[in-house]
């Protein structure tokens, strides 16, 4: 058996990961394949090795990689135009995305491309972005070349059919730093100018020019903040009382016009110092509390539309001749081109012989599908045998996956809800409010006016719902960065709140469950012999079909034995001849093997000479501890599963999924969408965990989607929440975690009534004095911040999680 | 106590220039990315010959 046979274990050179089977060697250094090695080459031949010193396995795996992508739409004028964003003679800008960069040593590289290649005058790189902006002269390089050279260097340019659309420059948002810097600036320099007033009442002060210099600049000083930085709160409370709808601007709202009407009048009428200091730092906290939640990792897009997954150009046939032309361009009607490895890039009709899909994309199925002539392949499907001819029966823009894609959009409103935290500010609002004409009216019945009045303003500004509004969106923000740094990326805090209320789980199998591109291999048949194991890995080491692969992993053979007329046909199986032995590898009508039906896994026949030696049978991979993993979060949640595949897992499964109606397979998309439905009318919350596109309509339909990722940098789909599939072994603590939010929030809002109690205690006497109101203000604000950072980073240490 | 006077306008016209010059930074793209160059302040010292093109 394989376990018998020596593994080797060394590691690439350049990307660090274990070699499985052949291992190349050049200048005595070991790699995993070939596009590894090309990489090294390039970076050894150019004096670039210090790539490989800067950070420690900077290099990404070129294994699975195809070289036979084609890049000559790069030479088309109206590509380029879209693409090169500002030309100067012959000198362009151009600026790529680069999904996966990830360390300084992929900076340093990518910024000495012109050692590289000398056209290239100069490459910045972004790195959260994960942009690169090359500027380079199109009269010693191209544009084709640029991208090539990082394609090579194993850094290759995410050039998709939503570039051509709209090549969006995205601008930064830069006001709200702006305005938090007025605000600041204006809070600030307010505070100083209040000093005075804060001692003594502002008699401090006996020169009257002064006191009322002092008491105008503040008010000059308020005007910004009053008018531009506090804007936001304006434009949405004005909005949401329109609709006659309560929303979380509207105290603040309310706070700050109060404050700044009667300062006014304070100032004028009594030429005494108002509450400005109050109302500025009210608007400077808000604003930075606001920026510190809205801390976007902007790495991580959530929104992506699918045409960002498919092809920028495709291969017309035309007058027996190949044309580059852009997605955009394409007609009903067109002959297109595709090679193997290619996405179909719209609905089209297959023309000549048939051919294999890979069609995991668009319905979730793992194996290939076979198509006949005529029949209509939809768009996101990969080839996987020879070139094929399609014509095209519909415009991109109009596929089933775009179809797919928009059809549940706008149809729910996640984030317009509002939070539990909004809610409870709205009822202290209004209690705020009342409490307010409660003391006004105990002064007037006891004659004294004046009291009721100043009682009646500084009740309703004390009292204002800011720290509140800082204990959710700093407890919200400080959970959102420690879900980051363990692999769980949230897209906003109404999504990290409906997490809590979450009680079903929904997953999906390929690729969320298994491994994508792994695979479990058993053998069954006659003892074998250690060469007979070389010979079988000498042929299946040819072939580039999955379930070769996953065999010469499985049997993981150094040697390489030459082989002799290798045959492949697509779908039935390979043939050759390896040290005069003749084999056959494949499917059971290859081999000439009964076709045994019992099993739905998929088996691999082998035949040595004349005689059938025994077969592979090959399941998918689970992911480590996944079946632990299931069990621990089944004893808080109630789990389903919806694979698209057949159920040939159903019995290894159903240790985990005990019911089962909890599981259904040969799912569709919409099928998916409809069992998530079904749940929600049971008044479940419903978490969809899945991989793949085909799961965006259910991430929509689901209170939380979350999609699993092998790295970063892949294609993410429509999703609310984003898991690094190298955590998912914390996933249990993670939601445990998010859980305790309302813990830390209870704590903060216990700790911020303690301080309205107070500040509203003397507001009803009539005794708040300016002073006492700048006290409470900042005290409150600190130690609301702090008690929620503090006990958000206890509980992440609690769960063991990175802090 | 006119004194005061100057001295507030003076004071508040340094922290006002101060103001202006973040927001000139920010307005420039200093901000825009915060990451990079921390960085790349590591890595430079031989590229520099070469990218100054």
């Amino acid at each position: 058996m394989a376990s018998s046979l020596t593994s080797t274990k060394t590691t690439c050179y350049h990307c660090g990961e274990p070699c499985t089977g052949t291992v190349l060697q050049c200048e005595e250094k070991s790699f995993c394949c070939q596009g590894c090695l090309t990489v090294y080459e390039i970076l050894a031949a150019n004096q670039l090795c210090r790539y490989y010193t800067l950070d420690e396995k900077p290099g990404l795996t070129q294994q699975g990689t195809h070289i036979n992508t084609y890049y000559d739409f790069l030479d088309d004028s109206s590509v380029q135009d879209k693409l090169i964003h500002f030309r100067e003679g012959t000198q362009c800008h151009v600026k790529f995305i680069v999904p996966v960069m990830h360390c300084s040593s992929c900076i340093w590289l990518l910024e000495n491309l012109c050692k590289i290649n000398p056209g290239i005058q100069s490459s910045r790189v972004n790195f959260l972005e994960k942009e690169v902006s090359v500027i380079f002269d199109s009269a010693e390089t191209s544009l084709k070349e640029v991208v090539i050279l990082l394609k090579k260097i194993g850094y290759e340019p995410n050039l998709s059919f939503e570039d051509l659309q709209h090549r969006s420059d995205k601008k930064i948002n830069r006001v709200q730093i702006y305005k938090i810097a007025i605000a600041g600036f204006c809070f600030g320099n307010i505070m100083m100018l209040s000093l005075p007033d804060y001692f003594a009442g502002g008699r401090f002060l006996n020169d009257q020019t002064l006191n009322l210099v002092f008491n105008y600049l503040s008010l000059a000083l308020s005007l910004p903040v009053f008018f531009y930085c506090a804007r936001e709160s304006w434009v949405s409370s004005w909005q949401y009382l329109k609709q006659r709808k309560l929303n979380i601007d509207q105290p603040i709202a309310l706070a700050i016009i109060i404050a700044f009407g009667v300062s006014i009048w304070q100032i004028v009428i009594n030429n005494r110092m108002g509450y400005l200091d109050s109302m500025s730092g009210i608007v400077f906290f808000m604003l930075l509390g606001r920026f510190f939640q809205n801390r976007s990792y902007n790495y991580l897009s959530f929104r992506r539309s699918v045409s960002s997954y498919l092809p920028i150009a495709v291969n017309q046939w035309l007058d027996g001749k190949e044309h580059n032309r852009p997605l955009t361009d394409i007609q009903i009607g067109d002959e297109i081109l595709i090679r193997q490895q290619e996405i179909v890039p719209t609905d089209a009709v297959l023309m000549g012989d048939e051919a294999w899909f890979d069609y995991s994309f668009v319905t979730g199925e793992s194996n290939w599908v076979k198509k006949h002539p005529n029949e209509l392949i939809y768009a996101g499907a990969i080839l996987k045998s020879g070139m094929v001819h399609l014509t095209v029966a519909k415009h991109p823009s109009q596929s089933y996956i775009t179809q797919l894609w928009n059809s549940q959009r706008n149809t729910k409103y996640k984030s317009n809800t509002l939070l539990t935290t909004e809610k409870i500010n709205l009822y202290f609002s209004a209690t705020v409010f009342l409490l307010g004409l409660f003391a006004c009216g105990y002064w007037m019945m006891q004659g004294q006016v004046q009291t009721g009045f100043i009682a009646l303003i500084t009740v309703w500004i004390v009292a204002c719902p800011c720290a509140l509004l800082l204990s959710s969106t700093f407890t919200y923000g400080n959970m959102l960065t420690i879900l980051t740094h363990n692999g769980l990326y949230i897209k906003n805090a109404a999504v990290l709140e409906k997490m809590r209320w979450v009680d079903a789980l929904v997953f999906d199998k390929t690729g969320t469950l298994t491994r994508s591109g792994e695979s479990e291999v058993d053998f069954v048949g006659r003892d074998m012999q250690p060469a007979e194991w070389q010979q079988i890995a000498a042929l299946t080491r040819r072939s580039i079909h999955p379930l070769s692969k996953a065999i010469t992993q499985w049997l993981s053979i150094p040697e390489h034995l030459p082989v002799e007329d290798y045959q492949s046909v697509d779908g039935q199986g390979i043939s050759g001849v390896v040290q005069g032995q003749a084999l056959r590898i494949g499917s059971a009508h290859w081999v000439g093997a009964e076709a045994f039906t019992g099993s739905r896994l998929t088996r691999v026949y082998i035949k040595i000479g004349n005689e059938i030696a025994g077969f592979f049978e090959i399941r998918n991979q689970y992911r480590k501890d996944i079946k632990s993993i299931l069990k621990r979060l089944g004893s808080k949640f109630s789990l389903h599963l919806l694979s698209g595949d057949q159920d040939a897992e159903k019995k290894t499964l159903s240790e985990v999924f005990t019911r089962p109606e909890q599981m259904r397979f040969n799912q569709l998309p919409e099928d998916k969408t409809k069992y998530i439905q079904e749940l929600q009318a049971q008044g479940k919350t419903v978490m969809m965990i899945g991989d793949g596109l085909n799961d965006a309509t259910a991430f929509e339909q689901s209170d939380a989607g979350v999609a699993i990722i092998e790295q970063e940098n892949n294609f993410l789909p429509a999703c609310d929440v984003i898991l690094l599939a190298p955590h998912i072994h914390q996933f249990n603590e993670l939601m445990a975690y998010v859980g305790k939010a309302k813990t830390i929030l209870i704590s903060c809002f216990v700790l911020s009534l303690l301080y309205n109690i107070i500040g509203l205690s003397f507001a009803m006497q009539g005794l708040l004095t300016p002073v006492i109101a700048a006290i409470l203000m900042p005290v409150s604000t600190v130690s609301i911040v702090g008690t929620s950072y503090l006990l958000s980073r206890y509980y992440a240490r609690h769960y063991k999680l990175e802090t | 106590m006119s004194v005061m006077i100057i001295l507030i306008a003076f004071s508040l016209s340094i922290a006002a220039a101060f103001l202006v010059a973040f927001l000139i930074s920010a307005r420039k793209g200093q901000y825009d990315d915060v990451h990079t160059p921390a960085i790349r302040i590591l890595l430079d010292e031989e590229t520099q010959s070469t990218t100054n093109v």
